[in-house]
């Protein structure tokens, strides 16, 4: 099936086999490998994108589904050399180990600061309870979503807005 | 000021957060990977527990346009050699190593049978669904008492079914229980549980025939023990062998030996001529991936005057599963070296009895060992202490090995080599809140609250496995390359070993380039496992660029015209001392001995004589909703001392993720199999590890230092301490909250079910399964 996208900003079209998940389609086809496949349930997170702006699972989405869709993977994320703030406070705050789920995990934030307000600890936790990291524990993990927040908040009449690049 | 002992962030993860670094199944013709034309492997694995395989019939599948072959095990016979699985610590084993593929006998529900190579993943996995074995069924051996009981033998080479045995006496262990006043006595099981890395294994594997060299990229924890059991299976030597080790998405002991799958698509790569790559499922994970624990115990304490320990003694069985891999038989014998725990206990007498099971294959997962010692210990501690009546920490207080008595021999074949057990306790208690808590749970059981305390001391070996080395290069500019043979899945190694090379060499860590992970470049490795890297590839770092500061300084005066002696070093420049504006840098020793043609570089391999034994004190505050049976953490306190600590921060991270990793283990996780050997827990769905909601209690941490003797670090080990310490304090925490039932003891994990049926006075839910 002819399957039209935008990924992080750029045009793509091409042909794809109408079982293809959405995930296989961003990592094979496209190159963008940075999204990961972790399990076989939608349990893990670790395949999260941004949906037309809202994170979905990846390995739960049919790539025709999202045809003439806006996909924000993790690789559109930065602004060339400068780390998206979430990025910088996965970073900063020592949210991650391994690595394998921060891409998920990221853009499931970047979702979460764009829908709820106000976040506190309970409600990034929640927010994030689709997303399963084996490494950290999660204490980094809020810490850094929450100095996001919490920056953004800083900021007069920017409440959301930064994270939507 | 040095840079051990600084909480830095890492270097490792800008690329991680961007999305660029690259995992194994990330790889293709960027990282040099023969993507382009490789096949998809998919295994076919066993449905049964159990059975003779009759016959595998692979007509309709290789009949599947884009299928290359089937491949089964007859097609290996006399191609492979076993696994090499060698005793340690003077253990007996059965010979059952594990195989690659099953030939004749299947011995447990996810085995591969058979592998199915076609151009396409979608198609191998038609493929494989077309693959027919034939199984003519035999009885499963679902249990230890089913192993005890002998419903089966499951290999031949032991008619008992015993495949790891192991026993230790030391002292009057007879006259001591004669003698004791009181002898506390419980009956413990750990269920198995799944290490679930996010990332699951995953492999390429690449055949050049020209050079007759097999190139493995791979999911692992270190490319050395991948390389040296590769070449004994795949008989080949280590030189023609070659294998990277890419980004890994965790692993937890779980990804340490060589994974049986590799070793299949390394085989298919050389007879069938296409690169291979493999990537499981999460449901083969689950199935086939070796597992943790499951392990039981009969543990005894005979207490003299005023609490004392004066014999232990201990009977261990664990539920080895189907097979033995190389890692195997350490993980109960692990645990039996250290039933002595913290404890000055004069005499003890441990067996350990390692029974085959129709079930997956058990292994190293976080704390491999340790863990079941600190429960099995720490509960007896506490039915010692509810027998003589003294406060659970008192109890312990008085019979710590004490700070004065190290090193100490532990009766079961290990010295401690340094230790303040009774710092750690105290710390444990004033971060826990623990006076404090005790007077609230005198008020919480007056209104009928259920609020318990549980206090839990260990102590762990770590650095098993005696060196590792490192080489240290003066590069161009005057950076300086450390070559490694530790590598990481997730630790950090890059960021700690660059702060503890640039104490060595006086620089910055930004000087310094860390490199890892590639067995055909740079040093030789043992492994990341063990909470050994920083002990002794830290150690070899250290070494290795004291080695290459030595060389430096001799080519510096060379250049400066003077002896070594009349020479100041600092901040990568010597300057002379009657001249101090004089001197040279890094960067022109480098360029001087490249001019030479001499590249400037040092070796070092560090070996340690014996392993270091990092040690701490849990405690945990819970409450029990009796209406529900629901088990909730309100606070943890965690100390450990694990010497020296080059990265507080990344320390810290891994006290943080094991303790939650421990959470888990105590409150959900589970491998299940039904009475025929059947999983039941084979996802996420099915088994559940902590998500961010889970997790939301207190967690107070501290780090001590008592620093070991046996390394220039005076490193100890911190990968695996929340694991060790959490679910033993957390257990001793619920049958506490838990005494105004008469509960005596429960085993996790702590389900709402089970602990509401010991609250409702249902004496079926006291044991595991």
């Amino acid at each position: 099936m002819e399957l039209r996208l935008t990924v992080n900003g750029a045009q793509v079209s091409g042909d794809v086999e109408p079982r293809t998940l959405l995930v296989h389609h961003l990592r094979t086809a496209l190159g963008l490998t940075g999204t990961k496949v972790g399990c076989d349930t939608s349990s893990c997170g670790a395949c999260t994108v941004l949906l037309d702006g809202r994170s979905v699972k990846s390995c739960t989405v049919l790539a025709v589904q999202a045809d003439g869709c806006e996909v924000t993977t993790i690789e559109g994320l930065a602004d060339g050399d400068e780390l998206h703030p979430l990025q910088a406070a996965f970073h900063d705050h020592h949210a991650l180990q391994c690595g394998y789920c921060t891409p998920g995990m990221i853009m499931a934030a970047v979702s979460l600061l764009r829908e709820r307000r106000p976040l506190d600890d309970a409600a990034v936790r929640r927010g994030l309870e689709g997303n399963l990291c084996r490494c950290t524990g999660y204490r980094g993990i809020v810490e850094a979503v929450l100095a996001v927040a919490a920056s953004e908040d800083a900021r007069p009449g920017a409440a959301g807005a930064a994270v939507a690049r | 000021m040095p840079f051990i002992g600084r909480s830095m962030t890492r270097r490792e993860d800008r690329a991680l957060v961007r999305g660029e670094a690259r995992f194994t199944d990330d790889l293709g013709a960027a990282d040099d990977v023969p993507i382009v034309d490789a096949v998809h492997m998919v295994v076919v694995r066993s449905t049964v527990a159990h059975a003779r395989i009759v016959g595998v019939d692979a007509t309709e599948a290789l009949a599947l346009p884009g299928t290359v072959a089937v491949v089964t095990g007859a097609d290996l016979a006399g191609t492979v050699s076993p696994y090499p699985v060698v005793s340690r610590d003077g253990a007996t084993l059965a010979d059952a190593p594990v195989e690659v593929v099953a030939t004749g006998t299947v011995r447990y529900v996810g085995e591969p049978v058979a592998a199915v190579l076609a151009r396409s993943r979608a198609t191998a996995e038609d493929a494989a669904e077309l693959v027919v074995v034939d199984y003519e069924p035999l009885e499963p051996v679902a249990s230890v008492d089913d192993a005890r009981r002998r419903v089966a033998v499951v290999h031949d080479a032991a008619p008992d079914n015993v495949l790891v045995r192991w026993s230790h006496r030391s002292g009057d262990v007879d006259g001591a229980f004669r003698d004791a006043r009181r002898v506390a006595r419980c009956h413990l099981h750990i269920p198995r549980l799944v290490a679930a890395p996010i990332e699951v294994r995953a492999c390429v594997a690449a055949h050049d025939a020209a050079d007759d060299l097999v190139t493995l990229w791979a999911s692992a924890q270190d490319p050395w023990r991948q390389s040296a059991q590769l070449a004994a299976v795949l008989r080949r030597p280590e030189a023609s062998i070659r294998v990277v080790v890419p980004e890994v998405g965790g692993a937890f002991g779980s990804k340490g030996s060589l994974v049986p799958e590799y070793a299949l698509a390394a085989w298919c790569a050389i007879h069938h001529r296409v690169a291979v790559r493999w990537f499981e499922d999460r449901s083969e994970n689950f199935l086939a991936a070796y597992q943790g624990r499951g392990m039981q115990a009969d543990v005894e304490l005979a207490l003299g005057d005023g609490g004392r320990f004066l014999a232990l003694r201990a009977d261990i069985a664990a539920d080895i599963g189907a097979y033995l891999y190389p890692n195997t038989p350490n993980v109960a014998v692990t645990t039996a070296m250290l039933m002595t725990g913290c404890y000055d206990i004069a005499a003890a007498e441990v067996r350990v009895e390692g029974l085959a099971t129709t079930k997956v294959p058990t292994g190293p997962y976080r704390g491999a060992g340790r863990p079941e010692a600190a429960f099995f210990v720490e509960r007896v501690v506490d039915v010692a202490a509810r027998a003589t009546g003294l406060d659970p920490v008192e109890i312990r207080r008085r019979n710590l090995v004490a700070p004065g008595a190290f090193p100490h021999d532990n009766g079961l074949g290990h010295r401690y080599d340094s230790g303040n057990y009774p710092a750690a306790l105290d710390e444990a208690c004033r971060l826990l809140g623990y006076d404090a808590l005790r007077a609230e749970q005198r008020d919480a059981r007056a209104s009928g609250r259920l609020l318990g305390v549980g206090i839990a001391s260990y102590v762990e070996r770590a650095a098993p496995g005696g060196w590792e080395s490192a080489e240290a290069l003066l590069a161009p500019g005057g950076r300086v390359v450390v070559r490694v043979g530790s590598s990481p899945h997730g630790q950090g190694h890059e960021t700690t070993f660059a702060q503890v090379a640039a104490d060595a060499l006086g620089v910055a860590p930004d000087a310094i380039d860390v490199r890892h992970g590639d067995s055909s470049a740079g040093p030789p490795g043992v492994g990341t496992y063990g909470s050994r890297s920083v002990t002794l590839g830290g150690s070899a770092v250290l070494q290795a660029c004291e080695g290459l500061l030595a060389r430096a300084t001799v080519a510096a005066a060379t250049l400066c015209g003077v002896d070594p002696a009349d020479l100041d070093y600092r901040d990568g420049r010597w300057s002379r001392r009657d001249r101090p504006d004089e001197g040279v840098g890094l960067a022109d020793v480098a360029a001087a001995a490249l001019d030479a043609g001499a590249p400037m570089r040092a070796d070092a391999r560090f070996t340690i004589a014996s392993p270091v034994f990092s040690f701490g004190t849990y405690g945990a505050a819970v409450e029990i909703d009796p209406e529900t049976g629901r088990v909730e953490i309100l606070r943890i306190a965690a100390v450990d001392d694990a010497g020296v600590v080059v990265n507080p921060l990344l320390a810290e991270g891994q006290v943080v993720g094991s303790s939650v990793q421990g959470v888990g283990a105590s409150l959900y996780e589970e491998v299940v199999h039904d009475a025929d050997g059947q999983p039941v827990s084979g996802s996420f769905v099915s088994y559940g590890i902590p998500s961010a909601p889970d997790v939301a209690f207190e967690l107070e941490t501290a780090l001590l230092c008592t620093p070991s003797p046996l390394n220039p670090l005076g490193a100890k080990g911190i990968g695996e301490a929340g694991s060790i310490g959490v679910p033993a304090a957390v257990d001793n925490a619920v049958v506490d909250a838990l005494a105004p039932f008469g509960v005596e003891h429960v085993d996790p994990p702590y389900s709402p079910e089970r602990i509401w049926g010991l609250v409702a006075g249902r004496p079926d839910a006291r044991a595991g399964g």
